[in-house]
């Protein structure tokens, strides 16, 4: 006898029914406010603040002029788990008689309360003057570029060190810098009066042959920044997003890509940027995390 | 160069079948560039279901003069389902900039459905960063070049003898190649306007920051132009 049992198959409305709850169960068991992916503020937006007069440029730290220190790297992106390398860097800091240093973005992961005042306190704990810019994870939350201009000011602004050394942040947090960053970074570039100019932003423009998007968008976005950083002759460009410890010679310029996030790396070892002026000229080295030396 | 290229065409394809193509477009990127693009290219078919073609455009505006030029071909592998291999090499410039791109590429398309075409493929792309050289074809090692994935999604919405309408999520565009980063989508159709002459015009746009999920529309293209098959 023939069974008349339908096979266990799931039926085309079944899946709908499934697909339609995973579209609202997901966002809704994500940590992020998933609406920001669309209508966070834009970078037009973001710039007008920046240029408002109201966000005033944090301060140039005092160093001595003929030999100073600093620090730049990405993505210290503190979790839910509160786990940070930053220990680590404090004492680095200690260590290495480090003046000032820069964070390049994606300072905590979910954006979550927690997570910002330990990153304030983790930034704040070695003591010294530090500079911040905006990562993708700021913008994770509504109140992300809020909480952001509160805490560190503008997220493009430029820093004069000891008349020797600019420092000129940019605003990638979301892959692309827009007209009016544009036109700032140009202007910026063109008024120097013979700095050593180092861009320090979230976003990398290269990363390596492999065809994966960690890098600012469209190709032409690129060859104009790459076209303005080699015009000017730009020392470097250092950035995060990825996590990863990549230095690249793009002509004459210096690419970095330096990450120090609580986790793993994609590929490289985490660690920070330290460039040093001594003798009249600027030098660097990466100096990798050293799970040994955790006070 | 056009000129040359279908003399060359004729000769190496032993066929007269031609196709020609003059468009006009616009491309704005927000902060990056807003030009006008005329657009050239000429293609030769033969029976087996192979063509040889070559194109240039020329850009006013933001980078003036030479947008792009290059050559390319495609081979029908399974008439049925239209499975084609597509190759192409292409230079780019940017005048202004002084910054200039090759790349040659490799696809397969295939239209599992009479309606529905897929693609994918790589490019290998190499920017000439060299400002007294960013205008050459022939610099292939350079640093920052990589590569790219390409692919095609395209949905034809109409599509009868006289005209047709479709969408498409493809990252293909010669003349303005994206990369992973961007995610390209638009609408393109054509109208019959005499016999074997064709009025062709699209629209599109793409979305940046994917890997950051924060995603902001990154530029408007626009097309239209006139194809003739003779």
């Amino acid at each position: 006898m023939s069974s008349s049992r339908r096979p266990a198959t799931l039926s085309s409305s079944r899946l709908c029914a499934v697909g339609v709850l995973a579209v609202f169960l997901l966002p809704a068991a994500c940590k992020w406010n998933v609406g920001q992916f669309i209508a966070h503020p834009s970078i037009a937006e973001r710039m007008t603040d920046n240029q408002s007069g109201e966000l005033s440029a944090p301060a140039a730290p005092e160093v001595n002029p003929d030999s100073f220190r600093f620090a730049l790297f990405g993505d210290p992106q503190i979790e839910e788990d509160l786990a940070s390398r930053l220990g680590w860097f404090k004492q680095e800091v200690a260590d290495r008689k480090i003046d000032f240093f820069g964070v390049l973005g994606d300072l905590t992961n979910d954006a979550l309360p927690a997570e910002r005042d330990a990153v304030l306190a983790g930034l704040a704990a070695p003591g010294i003057p530090y500079y911040c810019t905006l990562g993708n994870h700021e913008l994770y939350q509504a109140d992300g570029w809020g909480w952001f201009k509160q805490n560190y000011g503008p997220s493009c602004y430029s820093l004069v060190v000891a008349d020797r050394i600019r420092l000129l942040f940019l605003d990638t947090a979301d892959g692309l810098l827009g007209q009016e960053q544009f036109d700032w970074l140009e202007r910026e570039l063109a008024a120097d009066a013979g700095h050593v100019t180092i861009v320090a932003t979230h976003y990398p423009i290269y990363d390596g042959v492999q065809p994966i998007m960690w890098r600012l968008a469209g190709p032409a976005e690129r060859y104009k920044l790459l076209s303005l950083l080699e015009r000017y002759q730009v020392h470097s460009y250092v950035s995060g997003h990825i996590h990863g410890w990549r230095h690249s010679r793009l002509g004459a310029l210096n690419h970095f890509i330096c990450a120090l996030p609580p986790g793993g790396m994609d590929y490289g070892e985490p660690g920070y940027l330290l460039f040093t002026w001594a003798h009249g000229s600027l030098s660097w080295e990466h100096v990798e995390f050293d799970s040994l030396a955790v006070p | 160069m056009l000129s040359a290229t279908l003399l060359a065409l004729a000769v190496f394809t032993q066929t007269p079948r031609f196709q020609s193509e003059v468009g006009i477009g616009f491309r704005h990127e927000p902060g990056v560039e807003t030009k006008a693009l005329l657009q050239v290219s000429v293609s030769a078919f033969t029976r087996f279901g192979a063509s040889l073609g070559a194109n240039i455009a020329l850009s006013a505006g933001d980078n003036p003069g030479i947008a792009g030029y290059g050559l390319d071909g495609e081979l029908l592998l399974l008439p049925p389902v239209r499975l084609r291999l597509r190759a192409s090499t292409n230079h780019n410039q940017w005048s202004s900039w002084r910054v200039g791109e090759n790349s040659v590429s490799a696809m397969v398309l295939v239209a599992p459905l009479r309606r529905l075409e897929l693609g994918v493929g790589t490019a290998w792309r190499v920017p000439v960063l060299d400002s007294a050289a960013y205008f050459s074809p022939l610099r292939w090692q350079e640093p920052a070049s990589e590569w790219s994935l390409l692919y095609r999604l395209q949905w034809a919405f109409i599509e009868r003898p006289a005209m047709g309408l479709a969408a498409w999520i493809a990252n293909d565009d010669r003349q303005n190649p994206a990369t992973a980063q961007q995610f390209p989508f638009g609408l393109g159709g054509f109208l019959r306007i005499r016999p074997n002459w064709w009025l062709k015009a699209g629209i599109g746009s793409n979305i940046k920051g994917l890997s950051g999920a924060i995603y902001s529309l990154g530029e408007v293209n626009a097309r239209i132009g006139v194809n003739h098959v003779f």
